[in-house]
């Protein structure tokens, strides 16, 4: 996309039997804008450069502002995220960094979430005004592509909020917490449309507070490992990985929010004293 | 010697950024570029 854009091509037209993964383009054309820094290079040192990269800043971020979530970098959502090439690690970044918040706009379903769970009015203000100024560039390179991309998510099969899947409504104990930013977060994370891979519940590692919340989350994350989703087809086998990511990584991150409301009685202590109530 | 928090993350951003270098490494092993599950190729 990004080397269609530097070549003057609109992205959304050119021929899918060209591309190596010959699909249409769900993304929109502020992602191309913002890979353009790497869109010099070829393929695979893109791969590295991007996947590195976003890595080691997530890692970054992590131990400056929340060390106590170093059990998320031995998660599925990470590990998944890593090698699928997604933008998670990046944009769970921006949320703890709202300098970054910018980027937002590469992955408006995501995008939408992060807004849910800025922390303050400045941190909202900033994605938003970031993504906008991401926006005009696009549009003044493309003026035509929000356009073409609807069409090609129109055309899409697997696109669906986990809420949808069975159990998913469980997700909306979430909004009994609304004045909780991470309550916010992982209820939008529910409510917004997701391929179903676990690589976008990244972002709920967020709703930690304590290493041994983080641990419990990837631990969980890890039960439906053995488990290979296969289905005849792709919306199929998508909407089936929902219900697993529903179920071992979102499902468990709502439960960490919840258990804020919980009293500190005793039949709870065991709780408080491993961390995983904070 | 006491770590500062500026160390730590920068260990933990080498040990992500390694992570992250194994994982295409892996994937460049085991599947040709642009396969199913990679969006790099979108990007």
């Amino acid at each position: 996309m990004a080397r269609e854009i530097l070549n003057g091509q609109n992205p959304y037209e050119t021929d899918r039997t060209l591309r190596l993964f010959p699909t249409s383009i769900y993304y929109p054309l502020t992602a191309g804008v913002v890979m353009l820094p790497l869109a010099l290079l070829d393929l695979v040192p893109m791969r590295l450069a991007f996947v590195a990269g976003t890595a080691a800043l997530f890692g970054y971020a992590i131990g400056r502002s929340r060390p106590y979530l170093w059990p998320t970098l031995i998660g599925m959502p990470f590990f998944i995220a890593l090698g699928s090439a997604q933008w998670t690690p990046l944009l769970t970044t921006a949320i703890l960094w709202p300098a970054l918040g910018w980027v937002a706009v590469v992955k408006p379903n995501l995008g939408v979430a992060m807004l849910a769970g800025a922390r303050t009015r400045r941190d909202a203000l900033l994605l938003v005004s970031g993504g906008l100024g991401i926006i005009v560039v696009s549009l003044a390179l493309n003026p035509g592509w929000p356009g073409d991309w609807l069409t090609a998510l129109r055309d899409s099969v697997h696109f669906h909020p986990l809420i949808f899947r069975p159990g998913g409504f469980l997700v909306l104990l979430a909004a009994l917490r609304w004045r909780d930013p991470d309550a916010r977060l992982v209820l939008a994370l529910g409510l917004v449309p997701v391929t179903g891979l676990m690589y976008d519940m990244l972002p709920a590692c967020l709703a930690c507070r304590t290493r041994a919340q983080a641990a419990v989350l990837a631990l969980i994350s890890y039960i439906p490992w053995a488990k290979i989703t296969s289905a005849s087809n792709l919306a199929d086998q998508m909407w089936k990985n929902g219900e697993t990511t529903l179920w071992f990584a979102l499902l468990p991150a709502v439960g960490i929010v919840l258990l804020r409301s919980l009293p500190d009685v005793r039949f709870l202590a065991w709780l408080k004293h491993s961390g995983i109530k904070e | 010697m006491k770590i500062t928090p500026h160390q730590r993350a920068l260990g933990f951003a080498l040990l992500s950024g390694l992570l992250g270098l194994h994982f295409v490494v892996r994937y460049l092993q085991h599947l040709p570029l642009g396969a199913p599950g990679s969006d790099i190729d979108q990007l």
